[in-house]
């Protein structure tokens, strides 16, 4: 059964045969007509169809003969250029010298035959006036030859260029025959076979026509044969060149691939010089590769690692979707990113640079990531996360290297993100059309370990979003090598469509980076972060948050009791400046104490080892408290629903449990007491409603 | 002439005189032979063609002194690139001015012959002389040229790529081709000159003089042609070689920094220059990155504190083996407050950058959890839980110990397996200690190690 590409194989081998068969019967008529003399009527009579029949027999004869003897190639062609691809190479480059000395000897032989009956029969009677008759046979015998030559030549011609087609599809990558020839084979064949047909025929018209010479006739033969052969030569010279040509293309190319694909091998397509060229080639390819296997393997594993150190962020990161992409300059790089959903509401992302690029910045984006997601557990506002963080970096790194990173912590609950930076790119928030970049200023990460870092909270609107990224991003150069900036940059966010999701606005901002050979390429991240359709300005109970988000503080305590008065003290002082008036403020300090008190003891069994954070969100008007204990927890639907009253009475009358009255404080003082798990931890949160003087929020 | 200059004008003046030889009497036994009328004038003849040979010689032997001088005094060894361009326009120039002359000389007697001789159509007789002076005098030069290609190809430089973008590379289908047109034209125009002058005197064809003429012409063409196309394929020939070579006697880096010549500005030239220009960016883009892993064992080292950690009343001291390399061993002393120090020491599972990514996150990890106020287990716990986090799935191992000096004792999680070893020193003697604390003692140092035994590198 023929599939498609033997059908391609027999119609190339039979249009290069009965093409050549055509010229050949050309070729022959001119000769007939110009130098024999013959009319045209006469040759169509009969010499003309008898030759054009003839030909397109053969053609159909030799295609089919070429078409066995290429059985490997078909084979080979079945099985996508596997097992049988060195045999078949070695018959496609023996085919067009096969087919020449096959052509050749046939056309001696069948010359041979044709007049070996008038030589013998001349031999034998032979006298000084048959001169005449032995310089006609001569002629013939020259006429045949030349013909014959003609057409070998023509064959090897076309099927050497048919062979080097399929070659390349098999592009076998080593010596497939023991033997290399040279060039100069197919070379001088050309050549002297050109030379002699010339010869021959302008020889020839002379002996035919000696007597009454016809130069236009003469010069008409040497013209058109020697174009013919001029064409023949300057085909084999191109196909020399270009091949040539193709292994110096296929060595810039692997010049403009990626390192990995340095170590791709040509395909040998003969084994002449050419072959020889890939051949030497393909062997040092190998010899490098082995070489650098190692180092190769090494730096592929590490990129995958690093690759899983940074985790993919999920789209949907509790009530914020992130967009993330990332692509380091070299296998591995010093960008860092990191996204952790805090509770339902809130998010923090982090984005970062190292100083430097490839594995010594990788070394570092490992730790400072490591670092982050220690930090973060630990809680607190973004200044306070970078603070901690810097402090270990800076103790770790000594000042030697430096990291610049970028926190953004999103609350759903106020609509906004509190964003501290260490020396990093400034973000930019898009809303409603405008594009805003974030003023920031601070000392890297790494370099001073008594740096304090200030976070300040932007609104972020619904529709609104917030661009992350690294300084790779905005040195993107492009083909002509100018480099995108910071007003590009803007110029370019304005144009990504507010409607769409992070992810897609990612996507697209990615896509219009600029993307150009850089001598000074870096490492590249870009975030997109946007509210959750549906999911941001609700909190449990399904109340709607329409109050804006003023101000935040986070502290830890840890130990026995006493350890809260610290962190009464600074609400105090926090909330003082924000204007909060004295009796509220008492109730606040009594409820937080409470609820402190409440976590230390039930909650951390007043272990040393465990944390209480308590976090301060603070609006235009009202207070949120979180207190957040590594406790189990308790029933506090069962406790909420404790008479007081009669608890209050045992009390007075001594018979009853001394404990428990906190969550009666908490639940008396503050507007609204929730409880709930964040991130495995026990929290309760203290609504309070607070009227502010205008103090600083 | 500069010294390197003198061996190389020796072969082109064995070369100008070589051809000029040959040429010379190839002319003359073509006068002698085949020329019916030249033989009535054959002194004379001969005379013009040795002359015009011999003047030939002085004139080219002259130019290439000039040349070389010219390359010497303008060139130094250093403008490789130039000095290279110079080189490989001698044979071109000498080419063209060998067909200028020849032309010339072949002219002045074809002219001469015109106004003076007694030949019944002159003027067919000037037009078969210029075509065949074309044909041949074109001949010779482009044998001139594949020649002196030959011999000058030995002093090219080997061309730095950075150096090369402005160079521009020609195809060799032009001379070779050329060279095809004025074989076969040398022939026929030797055919139908032969035929045209035979039929002005009235003389007839012999076939036997025709198939003469035709041999020698193409046997006289076909070394001429194989003289020069043989040039062109000796340059891939020996780009091959070289590589070859290189592949045989070079590995790594060393053959990544070994460059073939370029042997001219045809396609093989531009062949061997890509070539050259991808070992070039592979030998950096390599050297880049091990240098970059050099520098990346100094930052996973400046990660590990040197030296001695102090405290008032406790010292430790850490080191890790195989500092050229990043390793997948780690430890890292923190000091917690005046009496206490906290320990660690590890490993994590693979070798290399892959490995180091990991150990530098517990690195980071101990530091961020050692001064949470929770004893060695605790923090052991939460490192392990921040390196199943972020780990790669890697195995590790971490130890760590707090050094209290209120205390006097290491305590350590977990405890010792069998493959470490901690040893009091100096007591003169070494000794296990194979509980979960040791005690020591002022003056008494603890010796904490690795087994050498769990990757590159120990601790």
């Amino acid at each position: 059964m023929l599939n498609r590409e033997d059908v391609a194989l027999l119609w190339r081998l039979f249009v290069l045969y009965a093409g050549s068969l055509s010229v050949g019967c050309g070729l022959l008529t001119f000769n007939n007509v110009v130098i024999l003399g013959f009319s045209i009527t006469g040759l169509l009579r009969f010499n003309l169809p008898f030759i054009c029949i003839a030909s397109l027999f053969a053609a159909v004869v030799l295609t089919m003969v070429t078409w066995l003897r290429l059985r490997p190639v078909r084979r080979a062609q079945r099985h996508t250029y596997g097992a049988d691809a060195e045999q078949a190479a070695i018959r496609l480059i023996r085919l067009p010298y096969e087919v020449f000395v096959v052509m050749l000897l046939l056309v001696m032989v069948l010359t041979v035959a044709f007049h070996v009956a008038s030589f013998v029969r001349q031999f034998d009677a032979w006298t000084d006036a048959d001169n005449a008759y032995w310089a006609g046979l001569v002629n013939k015998v020259i006429s045949e030859l030349a013909i014959g030559l003609t057409l070998a030549l023509l064959f090897f011609s076309r099927l050497r260029g048919l062979s080097r087609h399929y070659l390349h599809l098999l592009h076998p990558e080593r010596a497939f025959v023991s033997r290399q020839t040279t060039f100069m084979l197919p070379l001088m064949l050309t050549y002297g076979c050109g030379l002699a047909i010339v010869t021959f025929q302008m020889l020839r018209y002379v002996f035919a026509n000696g007597e009454s010479l016809d130069y236009v006739h003469f010069f008409a033969t040497f013209a058109v044969y020697f174009v013919f052969v001029l064409l023949l030569y300057v085909q084999l010279i191109s196909q020399f060149s270009r091949e040539v040509g193709e292994l110096t293309g296929a060595i810039r190319r692997l010049l403009g691939s990626e390192r990995t694909g340095w170590n791709r091998k040509m395909a040998v397509t003969s084994n002449d010089e050419i072959g020889g060229l890939a051949i030497v080639f393909n062997e040092m390819q190998e010899g490098i590769a082995a070489h650098y296997q190692t180092l190769e393997d090494e730096l592929r594993l590490a990129s995958e690692t690093q690759i899983r150190l940074l985790r993919n962020p999920s789209h949907t990161s509790g009530s914020w979707r992130v967009g993330a992409r990332f692509q380091p300059a070299y296998e591995v790089g010093g960008d860092l990113y990191d996204v952790v959903v805090l509770d339902e509401f809130r998010t923090a992302v982090l984005v970062g640079d190292v100083s430097g690029k490839g594995p010594p910045a990788a070394l570092l984006m490992s730790a400072a990531l490591t670092l982050f997601r220690s930090e973060v557990r630990r809680g607190g506002s973004a200044g306070a996360m970078l603070g901690r963080l810097n402090r270990t970096l800076a103790e770790m790194v000594q000042g030697e290297l430096y990291v610049t990173l970028g926190l953004a912590i999103f609350d759903a609950t106020s609509s906004s993100v509190a964003y501290a930076s260490a020396g990093h790119v400034a973000p930019y928030l898009i809303s409603a059309g405008s594009v805003e970049q974030l003023p920031v200023c601070s000392l890297p990460a790494g370099i001073d370990a008594d740096v304090s870092y200030a976070e300040a909270t932007y609104r972020l609107d619904p529709g609104s979003l917030m661009v992350l990224y690294t300084d790779g991003v905005v040195e993107s150069c492009d083909p002509a090598g100018d480099m995108l900036s910071f007003d590009r940059f803007a110029e370019l966010l304005k144009g990504s469509s507010l409607r769409e999701s992070a992810e897609e606005a990612c996507e697209l901002i990615w896509r219009r980076l600029p993307v150009g050979p850089s001598p000074d390429r870096d490492d590249r991240t870009l975030l997109v972060v946007a509210g959750r359709a549906g999911a941001g300005h609700t909190i449990q109970g399904g109340r709607t948050m329409d109050e804006s988000y003023l101000f935040g503080n986070e502290w830890e305590i840890s130990g026995s009791y006493g350890v809260e008065k610290a962190v009464l003290q600074r609400l105090e002082d926090r909330l003082a400046a924000f204007g909060v008036d004295r009796a509220r403020l008492d109730d606040v300090k009594t409820a937080v104490a409470e609820g402190c008190l409440n976590a230390l003891e039930h909650g951390n069994a007043l272990s040393v080892e465990r944390s209480v954070r308590i976090r301060l969100q603070g609006y235009r008007s009202k207070l949120v408290i979180r207190i957040i204990d590594e406790g189990d927890g308790f029933d506090y639907k069962a406790r909420l629903e404790t008479d007081w009253g009669a608890k209050r009475a045992s009390h007075m009358v001594g018979d009853g449990e001394p404990r428990g009255w906190g969550l009666h404080f908490m639940n008396a003082l503050a507007d609204q007491v929730r409880f709930g798990q964040e991130n495995g931890r026990f929290y309760a949160e203290l609504e309070f409603s607070v009227t502010s003087n205008g103090g600083e929020a | 002439m500069p010294a390197w200059g003198k061996p190389i004008y020796a072969r082109i003046a064995i070369v100008y005189a070589s051809v000029s030889l040959i040429s010379a009497a190839a002319m003359l036994g073509s006068d002698l032979y085949v020329t019916a009328s030249a033989q009535e004038n054959l002194a004379d003849n001969a005379a013009y063609i040795i002359g015009s040979f011999g003047l030939w010689f002085a004139i080219a032997t002259l130019f290439t002194r000039h040349r070389l001088s010219r390359i010497g005094a303008s060139v130094d060894g250093r403008d490789a690139v130039r000095l290279w361009q110079t080189l490989l326009r001698l044979p071109f120039e000498i080419a063209i001015l060998f067909f200028a002359y020849g032309m010339t000389m072949s002219q002045l007697f074809h002219l001469d012959q015109l106004w003076t001789g007694t030949a019944p159509q002159p003027a067919v007789e000037f037009v078969r002389g210029l075509l065949f002076g074309l044909t041949s005098i074109g001949g010779l030069s482009l044998v001139h040229y594949g020649l002196l290609r030959l011999v000058v190809k030995r002093l090219l430089p080997v061309l730095p790529s950075a150096d090369t973008s402005g160079l521009r590379f020609r195809s060799l289908r032009s001379p070779m081709i050329a060279a095809f047109v004025c074989a076969v034209l040398f022939v026929a125009f030797r055919l139908a000159g032969h035929v045209i002058h035979t039929a002005s005197y009235d003389m007839p064809i012999r076939s036997v003089d025709l198939l003469m003429i035709a041999l020698l012409a193409m046997l006289l063409v076909t070394a001429a042609f194989v003289v020069l196309n043989v040039g062109f394929l000796r340059e891939l020939r020996d780009t091959i070689g070289k590589l070859r070579q290189s592949s045989l006697m070079h590995r790594g880096d060393e053959l990544l920094r070994r460059h073939v010549p370029v042997p001219s500005l045809y396609e093989s030239g531009e062949l061997a220059l890509a070539y050259n220009e991808l070992q070039e960016r592979r030998a950096a883009e390599y050297g880049r990155l091990e240098r970059q892993l050099k520098i990346a064992a100094n930052v996973q080292q400046l990660l590990m504190p040197a030296g001695i950690t102090r405290t008032q009343t406790l010292s430790a001291w850490g080191e890790r083996q195989e500092q050229e390399r990043v390793g997948n061993c780690f430890y890292d002393l923190v000091v917690l407050d005046e009496g206490m120090i906290a320990v660690m020491e590890g490993y994590v599972s693979g070798e290399g950058m892959p490995a180091a990514l990991v150990t530098a996150a517990c690195l980071a990890a101990f530091r961020a959890e050692c001064r949470a106020g929770a004893g060695p287990a605790e923090v052991r716990s939460r490192v392990e839980a921040h390196m199943r986090e972020t780990g790669d799935g890697r195995r590790f191992e971490v130890r760590i110990g707090f050094a209290s000096a209120d205390t006097g004792r290491l305590e350590l999680s977990p405890p010792l397996p069998g493959g470490v070893r901690m040893m009091l020193l100096p007591p003169g003697q070494a000794v296990r200690l194979p509980g979960e604390t040791a005690r020591g003692q002022p003056g008494v140092w603890l010796l904490w190690a690795g087994d050498g035994k769990r990757g590159d590198g120990n601790a």
